[in-house]
């Protein structure tokens, strides 16, 4: 699965789109781990935009919690922008609102994490 | 079928409290707002119709034990927890101490919450009763017998006055037993835990309980999907949120609300009904989470609506 990632500075900014359900999952996860590993090895921190995300079953979830305690493990930084309002309860419902530090765009979770980051992506954007 | 739930929690009993009650009479009262009843009937319409189930009925606190009523004379009761003497209470008083009757009880694993109820159950003492203790594990009688001997119970095993036999089954093999068809999977669990689904007369009901679905291995998950396939009723092992299940409790034995919707949908489930219940969960928790479940097989639904419950001690389904 290609998450479209972009880099600024020290952040790596990923962005799968779709369903990410039984059939998807595992792609999902196999490619957003290559990017944890990387992470774990050059300190790139990484936000992971949602924007994209129409849902995510349980298996999604999971995948994204295999990344959060590899992260944690790595002593690294993941973090969850710009999710959808079906997303966003989807995260209540499972709690992982409190797993994930989550932001309403990527600019505002750019802005919490790296401040060279948050300059480059919004020097882009303009 | 008419499926009746004895017993619904988790791990262990629980009871509502003096704290628990207090709060739903502050809550009914909250509710009523100063209003003023003409008679009873009122008042339970009040109860019945206005309040929140949490507020004006509850879950209940007993531990696993659900009965399957096939219409054919023998007694089928998956696990023997707490509200297995309950159920007993009932059968005594409905009269069925008076005549000779066959239980057939099966049981998921010989954890502590599952086997309980038994020294508390009447019809166990009852000459002339037949109890068929029906499993997957090896050591279904030495683990009945352990927690019936000193100095943990002070009847022992060998008192019960039925005639009680243990009958060993295979899982994934067939069985027809009081009149319905039986067949058994391994789950799951720590020591192993074992679903069943009940088929008769074109309709299934897969009790599955105590069982880890951590949805990692694709053949697993095949498994489980092939054994819940167009169930008209699962009982499911929901005790967790996603978060804790896979975080601070994985590996603890259990499964969460949203798998089992997200296993439901794969198997083409019927309904849905959430089962033994974590015991530190209160009434509003318990429906709270009821209301998320519902929104969640909303949101990640593709085909068909899937029905949900939450399984309360003294819930009747029929299928």
């Amino acid at each position: 699965m290609d998450l479209k990632p972009q880099t600024f500075e020290d952040v790596v900014i990923l962005s799968p789109a779709g369903r990410i359900d039984h059939n998807t999952a595992g792609e999902f996860q196999a490619a957003l781990m290559t990017h944890v590993e990387d992470s774990g090895v050059s300190g790139t921190k990484i936000v992971l935009d949602l924007g994209g995300i129409v849902y995510m079953s349980s298996v999604g979830l999971r995948a994204l919690m295999v990344a959060a305690k590899q992260s944690k493990e790595d002593e690294g930084t993941i973090v969850i922008a710009a999710m959808q309002a079906d997303m966003k309860e989807i995260f209540e419902i499972s709690r992982f609102h409190f797993v994930f530090k989550t932001f309403g765009s990527v600019s505002e979770a750019l802005i919490e994490i790296s401040e060279t980051a948050a300059k480059a992506y919004q020097a882009a954007e303009d | 079928m008419r499926v009746h739930f004895w017993g619904t929690r988790g791990s262990l009993p629980i009871a509502l409290g003096g704290k628990g009650s207090r709060n739903k009479v502050f809550q009914a009262l909250q509710k009523a707002n100063g209003r003023s009843f003409a008679d009873d009937d009122a008042i339970n319409s009040f109860i019945d119709t206005e309040l929140p189930f949490s507020v004006g009925s509850g879950f209940g606190g007993n531990s696993s034990c659900v009965e399957i009523d096939a219409g054919h004379g023998e007694y089928i009761i998956c696990d023997m927890g707490s509200g297995l003497r309950e159920m007993a209470q009932n059968l005594m008083a409905e009269g069925a101490g008076s005549t000779p009757q066959t239980y057939n009880i099966f049981l998921s694993h010989l954890h502590w919450d599952h086997i309980m109820g038994l020294p508390f159950f009447i019809p166990a003492y009852i000459p002339g009763n037949k109890i068929r203790i029906h499993g997957c594990h090896s050591v279904i009688e030495e683990a009945l017998r352990k927690q019936q001997e000193n100095p943990s119970f002070p009847v022992h095993f060998d008192f019960f006055g039925s005639d009680i036999e243990i009958i060993t089954l295979e899982p994934e093999k067939t069985y027809n037993i009081a009149g319905v068809s039986v067949r058994a999977i391994k789950q799951p669990h720590h020591g192993d835990s074992y679903g069943y689904r009940f088929e008769d007369a074109g309709k299934s009901v897969v009790y599955s309980t105590d069982g880890e679905h951590k949805l990692e291995e694709q053949e697993q998950t095949d498994r489980f999907v092939e054994f819940y396939r167009d169930a008209d009723l699962l009982i499911f092992d929901a005790m967790y949120t996603m978060a804790e299940m896979i975080s601070v409790k994985e590996d603890w034995g259990h499964s969460s609300n949203i798998i089992g919707v997200d296993l439901s949908h794969l198997a083409g489930v019927k309904h849905y009904c959430m089962f033994h219940h974590e015991p530190v969960y209160d009434d509003n928790m318990l429906e709270k989470v009821l209301m998320e479940t519902l929104r969640y097989e909303e949101i990640t639904r593709e085909g068909n609506a899937l029905q949900i419950s939450t399984a309360y001690d003294g819930l009747e389904i029929h299928v």
